[in-house]
């Protein structure tokens, strides 16, 4: 069943076009990565795909319906996102911070009920936060940070998160980290993801399904293995890659050709 | 574990009740008539339940100076300290204070204003100096609003440019008036610096706590929200809030509080900034447990500040070189500022060596 659906979406700030008649649909268990350039429309497709913008020209469906008209606490029980970065300015502790991830379930005064408290200890767990739990957030590091970013999004308890480059700025313990993390998820809860993401490899390795997105518009869409093809990345990069095929130890990989001089 | 955020708040307020009450009982001891203790707890007592207070010489200094001014000087800084508390959480900015949208200028100019021009009457009994402050306050952040407003949103950083714009004009006005203020000059500089010595009676009282109560309340309600707010209006609203109606509440209910306080008490500086900040050190920073913590702690603070400034001078006139500076009080917006500036300064050098 489609839980997102865009049809014919357009998207433009001011006279600049960021996105042209986008159609996607995000199904319940995808496991989605969308790949492009920097400015190539990615971060503003997430914002729509979470209702956050309002696409100029087409329709986004959620469940079937306009995303717009479904209430904000309703959808934010159902669509959780994880954005690049947060500010902490404040000092909170870490479980403080996980269990704002409970804000659309709580009522007057946002008193945490036994099973907030429960579901906060079970997100801090698998997002190997527990540690966190009692320190301020503003003193973690960044690796630290981004996971507790996405326990916040789990402890919204939602069937379906999208994520705006969560990996950015991190190193690649921390990036196969996070995306271990959602891969369990999706594998073991059946939540639906869908993520921006910048590093090739890594979406192949993890992502079910891709996207490429160039200039607003997508380029192709399909498993990692049709379409990470050198004339598609060496296109949508606008640089020389080669790409090298699946072996029995991994899986295909691209590596740049400009490199060496 | 249930509930713990209202076992939480409960405690602190407890904790914090039980110091502000200690703190006013030593405040009506406090000044240049000796009054003892017994005879204070005395006439509370009397009073309280009703009995006869003649042949009671004190009773005056007690119940018509000192007790109203102790009670503006506590409802003052908690006002100051909750709109602190609400800008710094809007403003997702721990260094943001409550005059930081106009307030402060906006008081000013109406002060100014009516001190030159000499105005005699006021509203209700309330001073004409009074009233011309909160109309000049809510008419300079209602301005401010108005310029800030970007198709029915307010983004944060266009309100406090228009803060900054609209704030400079009004004080390059208000230097002028002084420049031309002639013998009222001292008067117009005294308000400025803050003071509670002229408006400290129980009219101006009734006139501030309304505006302080609800304005706190719906602060309070609003609380759990402000710390959402705090991920940033995006994740705020992706969680389920109404960013922008929620900002609209946070901006008025904030600024009648500061406008009232300020309205009676002139600029004091530094509570607002820092009695939330020192509160967010001990309670952390989940707001429900900061608002009305900074409540408490920021009317004592400024109560004891108060003391001091109704102390000082003639504490050091008693060594008789000095008799002259007897019948003076040190404005308590110096006072504030001068404690504030360096316990401040020390608590942020002591917090980074960790």
């Amino acid at each position: 069943m489609a839980i997102l659906e865009l049809k014919d979406v357009s998207f433009s700030y001011g006279d600049l076009k960021v996105l042209e008649k986008i159609n996607l649909s995000l199904n319940e268990g995808d496991f989605l990565g969308i790949l492009g350039p920097n400015g190539a429309g990615k971060s503003t497709l997430m914002k729509i795909m979470s209702g956050a913008l309002k696409p100029r020209e087409g329709l986004v469906l959620f469940e079937g319906k306009e995303i717009s008209s479904v209430n904000r606490r309703e959808l934010a029980r159902k669509i959780a996102f994880v954005p690049q970065q947060m500010p902490f300015d404040f000092p909170f502790t870490g479980k403080e911070f996980v269990m704002m991830g409970r804000f659309p379930y709580t009522g007057i005064l946002g008193i945490e009920s036994a099973e907030d408290e429960k579901i906060v200890e079970k997100v801090m767990k698998l997002s190997d936060t527990a540690g966190l739990s009692s320190r301020l957030v503003n003193m973690v590091s960044g690796g630290e940070r981004q996971r507790l970013i996405i326990a916040q999004a789990l402890a919204q308890d939602s069937g379906t998160i999208l994520l705006d480059e969560p990996t950015a700025h991190l190193d690649i313990k921390h990036q196969v980290q996070i995306l271990d993390i959602l891969r369990k998820m999706n594998r073991e809860k059946n939540i639906t993801a869908a993520s921006a993401l910048h590093d090739l490899n890594l979406s192949a390795a993890y992502c079910e399904k891709l996207l490429f997105l160039k200039d607003g518009k997508i380029f192709a869409e399909g498993t990692p293995a049709g379409v990470f093809k050198k004339e598609i990345i060496e296109e949508v990069f606008e640089t020389p890659v080669e790409v090298l095929p699946a072996s029995e130890e991994r899986i295909q990989a691209v590596v740049l050709l400009s490199a060496k001089e | 574990m249930k509930n713990s955020i209202t076992k939480r708040i409960i405690k602190i307020s407890f904790i914090l009740g039980i110091v502000l009450i200690i703190s006013l009982l030593f405040s009506f001891a406090v000044g240049s008539v000796h009054i003892s203790w017994h005879e204070i707890l005395i006439l509370i007592k009397n009073k309280l339940t009703g009995k006869p207070l003649e042949g009671m010489p004190d009773e005056t200094i007690i119940f018509q100076i000192r007790i109203p001014r102790a009670l503006l000087a506590v409802l003052v800084g908690a006002s100051l300290s909750v709109a602190g508390v609400a800008f710094q959480g809007l403003l997702r900015n721990p260094l943001a204070d409550p005059y930081i949208i106009g307030a402060s200028a906006g008081a000013a100019l109406g002060a100014t204003l009516a001190m030159i021009l000499g105005f005699k009457e006021g509203f209700l009994g309330i001073a004409p100096v009074t009233v011309m402050a909160f109309a000049g306050s809510i008419i300079t952040i209602f301005v401010i609003y108005r310029l800030a407003v970007v198709e029915s949103k307010i983004p944060v950083e266009t309100f406090l440019l228009a803060g900054v714009v609209v704030g400079s004009f009004i004080w390059a006005v208000i230097s002028f008036i002084v420049s031309i203020a002639g013998e009222k000059l001292s008067i117009i500089v005294l308000w400025l610096m803050g003071s509670l010595a002229d408006r400290s009676d129980w009219i101006h009282l009734a006139a501030v706590f309304p505006f302080f109560l609800l304005g706190s309340i719906i602060l309070f309600i609003y609380s759990h929200k402000l710390n959402i707010l705090t991920l940033g209006e995006e994740q705020a609203a992706h969680l389920g809030i109404n960013v922008e109606r929620m900002k609209l509440v946070i901006i008025i209910a904030a600024s009648l509080v500061t406008s009232a306080a300020v309205s009676v008490s002139g600029l004091i500086g530094f509570v607002g900034l820092m009695i939330p900040h020192i509160v967010r050190m001990i309670t952390g920073a989940d707001h429900r447990t900061l608002l009305p913590a900074s409540a408490l702690a920021g009317g004592i603070f400024l109560l004891l500040a108060d003391n001091l400034s109704r102390s000082l001078l003639p504490w050091v006139s008693s060594f008789s070189s000095f008799s002259s500076l007897g019948e003076q009080e040190i404005p308590v917006g110096v006072i504030t500022a001068i404690i504030g500036a360096p316990f401040f300064f020390y608590l942020l050098y002591k917090r980074r060596k960790k």
